[in-house]
């Protein structure tokens, strides 16, 4: 022991708190956007703002704990959080209406090139929550397989299983979706009933 | 792009690919400042962080008065309603009319009352010893029946004048009791348990015995949120005692917090990181002339409120002063009358952490004691109405009495040794 350098505790923990802060402003301004992101895409905008801003208060709780790199951890917490605190329909309905806001967005895109896109979302909507999770969590929030496996809890070896098996999925809804044929429009008055398509055409007619 | 074409099987970008390309733009959004701000000041401003998993010592920390909590979500209205909803005994009360007359008085007479009050002390000793109650807000309960229980915990200080000898803290848990009358019966349904476990630690509803926690002292004796490290006794008896020195002073420590250095963040006020600053003073070992400049610089800077006469959590009578618009976070009760400061309280804002441990179905409010809480998972309500924290001053002073120390089996050494 150092004489009369070794700070009190009561100081070392101010000390503390300061850097607490410093680290939870620098991991905030990196990855509330990805972590706003992948809220989105996985429960809908309308439970976002509630689940994004939980997600960072428990961060802060557990500042010591987070670990590097945060983002499967932050990701995680997200998923835990908007599946204990949101009840089953009122996840649905959010995410419904967030796959309509989609399809309008690739709708309303006039450019060529993005011409796919409205297929590819159709399709998208067609496949389960699970599959569109583990799907996006690599193409869309650019998580490698076995962080996304930490972010869904289970190990990379079953990630990869689950990844593969939702893409020949996907591939199939997307040939049905260019086909237009098995996969309704979220508006078409052929939808079959179901909560999900209910709160789909809900959530199509709300975003007009 | 048409899937087929002549019937032949068009070669398709890779799925991935495709997938990838149609990634909405609407996912994106940056945090806006005010966004940012709100949640860094909710995040940080509602709770400390939890070091390593151990419980902070509560007599280390003073409780901030105007920074950051004061920057809680919770605004005016929260005072207003700490008038109308104050539970009997502990909470505010309308300021007393005197007589037939309406009392007109305002923050700044009250402050400027304590100014004329404030005692003279002795400014020599061995030891800065100060004994302070300090509160916080614990869940406890089931998912289906949570509960909070109030933990009060009782610390005395003694930080040598000089650097390289021994700095004490002895504290003990008052216990635990159910922090609202309705809380109370939620414990009483669930069988009035005597103990229950949070995150790593055990709490109980009886008082704990002391432990006398020692580290040598740098010779710092109390602080001031600018300068974290703390301040020497020499450097708090050079701390000016004129108001006006004293002001530009603490304009000074108020611009080296977090929240002077980033007034992008919008936290609080450079005048309400001064009154934060001030309250701190006031339980600083300061000469009685400074502590008089210091009511002095209270009364005058903008924003302050008189919130009424009430009562602090151990009954005493004073003032609650809160500091602008936002400060319904924190509360700070001073006692006119013998010019001192009596207590800060935060009100609200207090968050609910809870583990789900993995394996089962069910919410539990602990995690098994020993373990890690792998999935935290938040969730509860803001009690913008509640008393969520307090830190009470009991004594402080210049001491030449040697530290009073439990057996040494209750000792807790820099290193967290025994002895």
């Amino acid at each position: 022991v150092t004489e009369g350098k070794v700070p009190s505790e009561r100081k070392a923990g101010a000390l503390a708190d300061g850097m607490a802060i410093e680290r939870f402003t620098v991991l905030y301004d990196d990855y509330y956007s990805r972590v706003y992101a992948y809220t989105v895409s996985r429960f809908g905008r309308q439970v976002a703002d509630e689940v994004v801003s939980e997600v960072f208060l428990i961060a802060w709780q557990r500042i010591c704990d987070v670990p590097q790199p945060a983002l499967p951890w932050l990701l995680a917490v997200a998923r835990n959080t908007a599946l204990s605190q949101f009840r089953a329909a009122a996840r649905q309905q959010s995410i419904a209406a967030e796959l309509a806001n989609w399809a309008s967005e690739a709708e309303a895109d006039v450019a060529v090139e993005v011409a796919d896109r409205l297929t590819v979302i159709r399709a998208l909507a067609a496949l389960s929550e699970q599959d569109r999770e583990l799907l996006t969590l690599v193409a869309w929030h650019g998580l490698s397989a076995s962080a996304a496996a930490q972010v869904v809890g289970c190990s990379p070896a079953a990630y990869f299983v689950r990844l593969h098996r939702a893409r020949r999925r996907l591939e199939r809804a997307l040939t049905d979706s260019a086909q237009d044929t098995a996969v309704p429009l979220p508006h078409s008055p052929d939808a079959p009933a179901g909560i999900l398509t209910a709160a789909f055409n809900e959530g199509k007619e709300r975003s007009r | 792009m048409n899937q087929e074409r002549g019937g032949l099987r068009v070669r398709q970008p890779d799925v991935m690919d495709r997938l990838a390309q149609a990634r909405p733009s609407s996912l994106d959004r940056s945090p806006e400042p005010m966004r940012r701000a709100a949640a860094i000041a909710a995040a940080t401003g509602g709770s400390s962080p939890r070091h390593g998993g151990r419980k902070s010592a509560a007599s280390r920390r003073r409780l901030a008065v105007a920074v950051p909590s004061s920057v809680a979500l919770v605004t005016a209205a929260a005072i207003a309603v700490v008038f109308a909803a104050a539970p009997s005994g502990r909470g505010p009360e309308r300021p007393q009319q005197g007589g037939s007359a309406r009392a007109t008085f305002t923050a700044r007479d009250v402050l400027l009352t304590a100014a004329t009050h404030v005692a003279s002390a002795p400014t020599r000793g061995k030891f800065w010893m100060t004994t302070t109650v300090s509160g916080e807000l614990l869940p406890a309960g089931t998912k289906l029946h949570p509960y909070d229980m109030f933990l009060p915990t009782r610390s005395t200080q003694w930080a040598p004048r000089r650097s390289g000898l021994r700095e004490w803290t002895v504290s003990r848990t008052l216990g635990a009791v159910p922090a609202t009358p309705a809380d109370a019966a939620a414990w009483r349904a669930a069988g009035s348990p005597q103990s229950w476990n949070y995150f790593k630690a055990t709490f109980t509803t009886s008082a704990s015995s002391p432990t006398a926690t020692w580290q040598t002292s740098d010779g710092t004796v109390g602080l001031v949120e600018g300068d974290e490290p703390g301040l020497t006794p020499a450097q708090f008896r050079a701390m000016p005692a004129s108001p006006r020195a004293l002001l530009a002073r603490l304009r000074h420590y108020a611009r080296g917090t977090w929240c002077g250095r980033h007034p992008e963040a919008g936290c609080a006020t450079v005048d309400q990181l001064v009154w934060s600053e001030a309250v701190n003073l006031l339980e600083d070992p300061v000469a009685s002339q400074v502590r008089v400049a210091t009511f002095k610089v209270m009364a005058d800077l903008p924003g302050v409120r008189l919130l009424g006469k009430m009562r602090d959590p151990m009954g005493r009578t004073g003032y609650g002063f809160g500091s602008g618009p936002n400060a319904a976070g924190a509360i700070a009760v001073i006692d006119p009358d013998t010019g001192s400061l009596l207590a800060v309280e935060g009100f609200g804002n207090a968050q609910r952490i809870v583990c789900r441990p993995s394996h089962e179905r069910g919410f539990h409010t602990v995690a098994k004691p020993g373990a890690e809480c792998a999935t935290p998972v938040y969730y509860g309500r803001n009690y913008p109405h509640q008393l969520s924290q307090y830190q009470v001053v009991v004594s402080d002073g210049w001491t030449n009495s040697a530290p009073v120390l439990p057996p040494r089996s209750a000792w807790i050494g820099p290193n967290g040794q025994r002895g």
